[in-house]
């Protein structure tokens, strides 16, 4: 069944809004205290991040953890509403991010992230985590 | 005498993640098509890419790594769908993000039809796939592009992420979302942009000469096996 006008317009206000919060939590999170981003993912979520494929929560967080210190700031947000959810029955909206990540002894980079958030129960869980760093490609 | 302290290293990147071959060549196919339509005067073809109801938008930036002065950013700057840049109350965020969320393929074309034209660097392309599933298929290319009609003596090269997440249709793929980034290339990038033209072999997933399609009308939604 075709979605009517102002159901789009509420789903795309309810996916900018998700993504303005979720975006404050998640880096602020990253930054300041990450061992607290492990409840952001789904348990089956999978992340890519610069190529590197990893796939369950628990995984991630010890991929992230690994990380150097960082301090990430933001430039860009948008976000859209799925039409298709990536779990059934559950709203879906993807979350893409561009900004600068400074870890520490490092030259500052500009980055992409990109993120699929399903809603389950009444809380939003990442599926799906793709970061980039913005820099000349693998040759 | 010191301290054990942090010496956590930053991975060095990987090339494309395309979870499988199959995979693979579903998205290369796509992307080699979607783009070929893209770069010429007549973006109006692209139409059969995108589901009925589809939507678009963008986002332009200055490089927030540079530290030297950037190109501008031109006729995106007015289209630049930025939750965090966007004046105004609440009221008037959500009307204006509103505005700028292009939906319906016919309106995500025209808005196509109307940004710069372009060539992109096949060779610069770096595809993750991040989302499969039986009803889904999500992608994201990162990459590099120049303003084909730019009058500037060396019109700037800008970089790019787009976000593109598709279901599948009769014989294809449809889109249903196609997000976009854009920003100034950094120096190296610059650097390295529009060099690998010749017959050295890429590493590069996606061939630097994508196959002329034969008419305008071959569809862009490549065979997919369900």
């Amino acid at each position: 069944m075709a979605p009517t006008e102002p159901e789009l317009k509420e789903k795309s206000e309810q996916a900018s809004q998700a993504a303005k919060q979720f975006s404050q939590i998640f880096y602020e999170y990253f930054d300041k205290k990450r061992h607290a981003i492990k409840n952001l993912y789904l348990d089956s979520a999978t992340m890519i991040w610069n190529g590197h494929a990893v796939s369950g929560k628990d995984e991630i967080v010890k991929f992230l953890e690994d990380l150097p210190t960082a301090e990430h700031t933001l430039t860009s947000l948008d976000s859209h509403p799925l039409i298709e959810p990536v779990v059934t029955d559950q709203t879906s909206i993807m979350v893409t991010v561009f900004g600068k990540v400074d870890y520490r002894d490092s030259k500052p980079k500009s980055f992409y992230q990109t993120f699929i958030l399903t809603s389950q129960g009444n809380v939003w869980k990442i599926v799906s985590d793709t970061f980039r760093f913005l820099e000349t490609g693998p040759s | 005498i010191t301290f054990d302290v942090e010496k956590a290293v930053i991975p060095v990147s990987k090339g494309s993640h395309f979870v499988n071959g199959e995979i693979q060549d579903l998205v290369v196919k796509f992307l080699k098509e979607f783009y070929t339509i893209y770069d010429t005067d007549n973006r109006q073809p692209l139409i059969d890419a995108y589901h009925e109801h589809a939507i678009f938008s963008l986002t332009c930036n200055f490089n927030p790594a540079m530290e030297y002065r950037q190109p501008n950013l031109g006729d995106y700057l007015k289209l630049s769908r930025n939750a965090l840049k966007i004046p105004g109350s609440e009221t008037e965020v959500a009307r204006r993000m509103d505005q700028l969320l292009k939906r319906g393929r016919l309106v995500v074309v025209a808005q196509l039809t109307a940004l710069p034209k372009t060539t992109h660097d096949a060779n610069s392309f770096v595809v993750d796939v991040n989302f499969v599933s039986n009803t889904l298929l999500s992608f994201s290319v990162n990459g590099l592009f120049k303003e084909s009609d730019n009058k500037a003596d060396k019109p700037p090269i800008r970089a790019f992420n787009r976000c593109f997440v598709a279901v599948p249709a009769q014989g294809g793929v449809l889109l249903i979302s196609d997000m976009l980034t854009i920003t100034n290339a950094t120096s190296e990038q610059t650097q390295a942009a529009f060099k690998s033209t010749g017959p050295t072999p890429s590493s590069s997933p996606v061939s630097s000469n994508p196959p002329a399609l034969t008419s305008p009308s071959t569809s862009v939604t490549p065979a997919v096996a369900p």
